[in-house]
């Protein structure tokens, strides 16, 4: 991930958050910068979109500070896992609102680590675009699963806590959504220039 | 999985591509969510727990306010007076006392004669 937002672990999180509340307004800023970026990341990679991703990210932080005064009568969960929930179901609402993922050319920003050749930048984004069309494609419970495991990198259990399931129901979503995955984007293979290389 | 299907590697070298995409946050955006944090945590959306009325504003209020309070007391003040220091038209209230406790043994020893007179009664059939 290129997002500036500090990495923060849960308990740090939670305790940014109960001084956030007392009135540690510098405590209030750090979470929310850590926090905001974290979000803003997950709404972009399900809307691909720049100004929706941070429209979903401030109104799921908004939220979050609206229940911060009794988060630990709410039990307890770890505010980024708590947010991972509202930024996918701010994206699905958005989504099932009849938006068209914008898999434009738009949507899908330059891969951003080295500066590959003119060619290379083109694949890259028209792979991307084609992964985003099949990750689209999915059922919600697929999709987001499979972006929170495969795209954000969290585990099955924090999974499982985000979207309210058992840890087998995370492996089965994943598992599903990766064979429809490769079969959708088999179809695109020499378009996307797999044929041509070995991976 | 079928043959044209993309295989494990070719699958994650699309999801290393799409970790990588993500651009940074914009820095005004960073900007607008820390000042809506402290915003929003300075003035919470609850409603304040009202606050339970004590003894003292309960029998106020029962009374009538101030008004009734101050009545009360006046009343108060003025009977205690009286039964400490009774002006000289009353009669004296410890005369009242002496007599009350003389009658009140004459009546309990009626009583308990009658109750004995009952008994031997009884046994007697």
């Amino acid at each position: 991930m290129t997002s500036t937002a500090p990495d923060i672990d849960g308990d740090t999180q939670t305790s940014l958050l109960r001084k956030a509340v007392a009135g540690d307004d510098h405590a209030a800023q750090q979470l929310a910068h850590a926090l905001g970026g974290r979000a803003f990341a997950q709404a972009f990679r399900m809307l691909r979109s720049h100004a929706e991703a941070e429209d979903v990210a401030q109104e799921a932080l908004l939220r979050l500070w609206r229940v911060a005064p009794d988060w630990d009568e709410s039990g307890g969960a770890q505010p980024s896992t708590w947010l991972y929930r509202v930024v996918a179901n701010l994206c699905i609402d958005r989504l099932r609102r009849g938006r068209t993922a914008s898999l434009d050319d738009d949507g899908v920003a330059e891969p951003m680590d080295e500066q590959p050749g003119a060619e290379a930048r083109l694949q890259a984004k028209s792979r991307l675009s084609a992964l985003y069309a099949a990750l689209n494609s999915l059922p919600d419970r697929q999709q987001q699963a499979m972006v929170l495991r495969h795209i954000e990198g969290l585990g099955n259990p924090e999974i499982a806590g985000i979207m309210d399931i058992s840890v087998e129901a995370v492996e089965s979503l994943t598992a599903r959504g990766k064979r429809a995955l490769a079969q959708l984007l088999g179809r695109r293979k020499a378009e996307l220039g797999f044929e041509d290389e070995q991976v | 999985m079928n043959k044209s299907d993309l295989n494990e590697a070719e699958l994650d070298a699309l999801f290393d591509l799409a970790r990588e995409e993500v651009p940074a946050p914009d820095p005004a955006f960073l900007a607008r969510i820390q000042r809506d944090a402290v915003t929003a945590l300075r003035t919470p959306e609850q409603p304040r727990r009202a606050k339970a009325p004590g003894l003292f504003q309960m029998l106020r209020a029962s009374v009538g306010g101030w008004l009734g309070m101050s009545g009360l007391v006046t009343a108060t003040v003025a009977g205690l007076w009286i039964g400490v220091a009774p002006p000289s038209v009353l009669p004296d209230p410890a005369v009242f006392v002496s007599l009350a406790a003389g009658e009140a043994a004459a009546d309990a020893d009626y009583w308990l004669g009658s109750v004995e007179d009952d008994w031997y009664a009884l046994e007697d059939g």
